[in-house]
């Protein structure tokens, strides 16, 4: 049973013809995981803030998102608002601008409890304790009182998880969630994630560009490239065999242990512009190394292969390719 | 340093005003049919501010006129500062046509000659206090609306307002729970310019005549002018207190809003 479907979720710009996220669809089974991958400006924040009805006023949204069956594009406020924080937590990625910075913390993670669960003032300052404990904050009574200018960058990012699990939500997604920290606290907040996920019973949904967690975190991936979504493909055989050729790239552009420090990682050559786009053909076609005619002829169809879905001429003209092996 | 000072002063006028009725033998509007009218500030019959032409204290009636400047000034303030932050920040949180709609119809009420319609306000409806209170607070509450709906857009775009929105809290909510809370510093600051201003519009309308039915400096000032070559003390005392006053909390708004600027270079 899917807990999310998203299908041919559009984000567009009005009087822009190529839309900023194009049919975006996936689904997420209740109790598993998705990392949604890309550079930059590929649409994977917009997207997942759509979902949640936060985008900017002036961009569209089309296409169709069904948490537990029920809508949420082009829905009114209200009925968001009864699964915003309630039934999906959201964890941004820098903690310290997410905290609002003239509220005790414990207000803030209390807050959705007595708005969602009419819980009493008291009951749900006790529970946000009990939060950040489960969240692994020393002495959460102290802390409940305490300024987000007063706690450290991870210490902020754990309230933020405790606030986003307050109403125990059966999705969480999390955008970047630990970019902004260092690598120990980061390190310290994947291993809290994991445990998150599994006392919740948490679905997750995470945006990143870091591909050490995808591994980590998340049964299945969704490569996005310019708003369009390039590959989809369980984890383990994504990272280990990717079929995509921007999937390729981006993982080869990881550091190694192995190789030698002094030899330049192998950057995807040329930036992600949204301006030399084009709908008719491939949209990465001008930074692919493995570009042939049909790539500019006609963007290439989605295409379920052996491995993974995706979305690369290379692949639908010669039917199983494995390149990249 | 100069902040300290100005407080410091301002606190002085204020007890003034509070205690000194209990200082003298005399109340505010008491005929001393005893001592001398009009006259000269004196030790003798405890009148050490002189009287006025009609024989009242003028000690006493300084600071009875103070109470109701200042009481004046307060209440007005918080009267503009309670409808300005509520409109603007809704006019900013709601932004779009919505925002744009709320700072036109602020606009046109600009455009009124506002202290005419304050006489015209206090000519219909008689000469109260209650009256004078609303008056100049729901003129006044347009710099403040302009202000906080201006401070509110910059807070809409903040991520924790977004994060707000994404806990699934209503918008009410947010506008008080999480808005309103981040624009104290702005609407402390402003508050402190506007109390200065109130005052001076009340002493200005009594000074004419249009203010509540019951003594104030503009009042006391009017009253001196009209005597000021015969009793310049009439004039000297009231004016005097009026000019500080007034000073001094433009001093202190003045501090309060460099140390603002100051808070905001260095975060």
């Amino acid at each position: 049973m899917s807990l999310l479907v998203v299908d041919r979720l559009s984000i567009t710009v009005p009087g822009v013809s190529l839309p900023l996220v194009d049919a975006l669809s996936f689904a997420l089974d209740a109790g598993g995981s998705l990392a949604i991958v890309g550079e930059s400006g590929s649409g994977k924040s917009l997207a997942m803030q759509a979902l949640l009805g936060l985008q900017a006023p002036e961009l569209r949204v089309q296409g169709s998102a069904r948490f537990n069956g029920r809508e949420l594009v082009g829905v009114g406020e209200a009925t968001l608002n009864a699964v915003r924080g309630a039934q999906i937590g959201f964890v941004f990625q820098d903690a310290s601008l997410s905290l609002n910075p003239f509220l005790p913390v414990g207000l803030q993670i209390a807050e959705s409890l007595q708005v969602h669960r009419g819980a009493s003032r008291a009951a749900a300052w006790q529970e946000a304790q009990r939060l950040l404990d489960a969240v692994r904050v020393a002495r959460p009574g102290q802390r409940l009182a305490q300024y987000p200018h007063e706690l450290s960058g991870g210490m902020r990012q754990r309230v933020m998880f405790a606030a986003a699990l307050a109403c125990r939500p059966q999705l969480l997604i999390a955008d970047e969630p630990t970019t902004a920290l260092d690598a120990t606290v980061q390190r310290q907040l994947v291993d809290l994630l994991r445990d998150l996920r599994r006392d919740f019973a948490l679905s997750l949904l995470l945006i990143t560009h870091d591909l050490g967690l995808v591994g980590e975190l998340c049964e299945q991936t969704l490569v996005l490239y310019a708003g369009r979504q390039m590959e989809v493909g369980a984890s383990a055989s994504l990272l280990r065999a990717p079929q995509h050729p921007y999937t390729q790239a981006l993982l080869r552009a990881r550091p190694s242990l192995t190789d030698d420090v002094d030899t330049p990682l192998p950057a995807i050559p040329g930036a992600l512009q949204r301006a030399q786009l084009d709908g008719r053909r491939c949209r990465f076609i001008g930074r692919c190394t493995q570009a042939m005619a049909e790539c500019d002829g006609a963007e290439p169809a989605w295409r379920v292969a052996e491995r993974s879905a995706l979305r690369c001429h290379r692949h639908t003209s010669s039917g199983k390719t494995t390149s990249g092996e | 340093m100069g902040l300290i000072v100005a407080l410091s002063l301002l606190l002085a006028i204020i007890l003034f005003v509070l205690l000194a009725p209990l200082a003298s033998p005399y109340a505010c509007d008491e005929i001393d049919f005893d001592g001398p009218w009009s006259s000269a500030p004196t030790l003798a019959h405890q009148h050490w501010f002189g009287t006025d032409s009609l024989g009242r204290d003028l000690f006493v009636r300084t600071a009875c006129g103070g109470r109701l400047s200042l009481l004046v000034g307060v209440v007005s303030t918080l009267v503009s500062l309670l409808i300005g932050v509520a409109y603007g920040a809704c006019a900013g949180y709601a932004g779009g046509r919505v925002d744009t709609l709320m700072m036109r119809a602020v606009d046109v009420l600009y455009a009124l000659p506002f202290m005419f319609l304050v006489i015209v306000l206090m000519v219909l409806f008689g000469r109260h206090l209650l009256l004078l209170f609303v008056a100049i607070g729901a003129v006044n509450w347009l710099d403040m609306a302009r202000v906080v709906r201006g401070q509110t857009l910059v807070l809409r775009r903040r991520e924790f307002i977004a994060a707000a929105r994404i806990g699934g809290l209503s918008d009410a909510r947010i506008i008080v729970r999480h808005i309103v809370p981040n624009l104290v510093d702005i609407v402390v600051v402003y508050a402190a310019l506007t109390l200065p201003q109130v005052i001076l519009i009340e002493s200005f309308l009594s000074f004419l005549g249009l203010g509540a039915a019951s003594t104030s400096w503009g009042a006391l000032v009017d009253d001196g002018a009209r005597e000021m070559m015969a009793t310049p003390w009439s004039l000297l005392f009231p004016a005097l207190f009026l000019g500080a006053t007034l000073l001094l909390l433009n001093l202190v708004a003045e501090q309060l809003r460099l140390r603002l600027a100051r808070g905001a270079g260095t975060t």
